[in-house]
């Protein structure tokens, strides 16, 4: 009999991936892809449908269940989904970033945006399938909403344009708007859930 | 005490499929949960493991309310037999054994070669009676000290059938409890040394097998009683809970199959009779 392994954290959270991975590896990899491409207009498509394809399309499909059964809670699952997102997003903005003849301080403000852009989007894609709604239809809508309430009129008139999170016209509301979305879909997932 | 369902509801889509379920079993004891398709067996496994939000009522695992830290404690065979659609049998046995402090590789391994299973093969791609083989292995192998299993002995052959119902035992003898949803009356006293009878989301009995054969007669049609409960027919008989010395001990079988089956309109002759 082998030895016991001690499911902690990271164990679990890299048993997680491997079973995304291997599940999705051909749609992953072509968005991974598209995440190194230096311009943040791609780098939104591909964040987008990187997050509409994990733990979104497992509970959209209803094959979330076969993860319910083993040892994983939803919050671990919200977690790891998001750890890997956001992991994925930063490398990829510091490597094209890196070679990217930008400034310092341009290099910075992208590399957050991307982080904003990530934390709200996985956060509207599991409020929509949490809601029953599916992962790609509805939260592109969302998306064309943001776009279109904040880029209405100058930024000075339209506050929503600070915390829009395409437009992210304050990085810093932009992020604590993010934030709080995915602590919405956070909250409502696990609450769908039961666990809380 | 492994288990206790309390009062367990649920309905979805406007359909109540539990009605404050209450069961229990304790270490070492297998409870099988009879019933009827659609009778509310699947929703109840998926309650107490929190696959699915209960609506009302209580789980209480080893003890305590259910919390996510005892799922590695317990394993379960889903009735769908849905797998990931990628994994080879190898990285099954990788997921569980990170996943189970308790796994037994040893068991795994051995149930691999006797039962013939290819590890670099999809699982998927195996038979529906291979597939529930295999996640029957993967549960045993787990070393959680409950398991849930829905429909485990469904899509196999009997020879296989037989074999798993051993294994099924062995683990019990172990000092492990499982739960077994079942619509297989027959096989049930094999394995089974409790039980509960489900139809419609609602409990109607659960028991030991030997007390409720204790509790329970058999007597034909127009046979005279003094005391006790008409629960139902069976066939030209009649099951009756009562602790008179009349009639027959009833099999297992016809306890469920009284239950299932409760009081039909001939009975109100039956009752009369017990006036005479």
């Amino acid at each position: 009999m082998k030895a016991p392994l001690m499911p902690d954290f990271v164990n679990k959270m890299e048993l997680f991936l491997q079973i995304e991975l291997k599940e999705k590896m051909g749609r992953i990899f072509i968005f991974l892809v598209l995440l190194f491409v230096p311009g943040f207009s791609v780098k939104t498509i591909a964040i987008f449908f990187l997050s509409a394809s994990m733990l979104p399309a497992d509970i959209k499909n209803r094959r979330d269940e076969a993860l319910y059964f083993l040892p994983f809670s939803r919050k671990e699952l919200y977690l790891y989904n998001l750890g890997f997102l956001l992991l994925l997003v930063l490398v990829s903005s510091i490597i094209t970033q890196a070679l990217w003849p930008t400034t310092i301080a341009e290099k910075g403000m992208f590399i957050i945006k991307s982080i904003n852009f990530t934390l709200a989007m996985f956060g509207v894609v599991m409020l929509c399938v949490s809601q029953g709604l599916d992962n790609i239809g509805w939260p592109f809508i969302i998306v064309l909403l943001d776009a279109l309430l904040g880029s209405i009129g100058r930024a000075l008139i339209n506050p929503y344009s600070w915390i829009s999170f395409t437009n992210q016209g304050s990085i810093l509301f932009a992020f604590v708007f993010a934030a709080i979305i995915c602590f919405a879909g956070y909250w409502i997932y696990l609450k769908n859930g039961g666990e809380l | 005490m492994v288990l206790e369902v309390k009062n367990l509801s649920k309905q979805i889509r406007g359909k109540q499929i539990l009605s404050n379920v209450s069961f229990s079993l304790e270490k070492g004891e297998v409870l099988a949960l009879i019933g009827p398709n659609g009778a509310g067996k699947t929703t109840t496994i998926k309650c107490i493991i929190n696959a699915l939000k209960k609506d009302e009522g209580e789980v209480i695992l080893f003890g305590k309310p259910f919390a996510n830290e005892v799922k590695t404690r317990i394993a379960v065979v889903p009735e769908d037999r849905k797998v990931f659609r990628n994994f080879t049998a190898a990285d099954y046995q990788r997921l569980w054994q990170g996943l189970y402090p308790a796994w037994n590789d040893a068991f795994f391994r051995d149930f691999v070669v006797r039962y013939n299973f290819n590890l670099n093969q999809k699982v998927e791609s195996y038979s529906i009676g291979q597939r529930t083989l295999f996640l029957l292995g993967l549960a045993l192998s787990s070393g959680a000290e409950l398991l849930l299993l829905d429909e485990p002995t469904q899509h196999l052959d009997p020879t296989i059938r037989n074999e798993v119902i051993h294994l099924i035992n062995q683990y019990a003898r172990l000092g492990n409890s499982l739960l077994v949803s079942s619509h297989e009356i027959f096989e049930l006293e094999e394995y089974a040394t409790a039980f509960a009878i489900i139809k419609n989301g609602k409990v109607l009995y659960t028991d030991s097998i030997d007390d409720a054969k204790q509790k329970h007669r058999i007597i034909r049609r127009g046979e005279s009683f003094k005391e006790g409960v008409v629960v139902g027919m069976i066939h030209d008989e009649i099951l009756l809970k009562t602790y008179d010395d009349v009639g027959m001990y009833p099999k297992l079988n016809q306890i469920v199959v009284g239950y299932l089956q409760g009081k039909s309109a001939d009975l109100i002759l039956a009752k009369d009779l017990n006036l005479n």
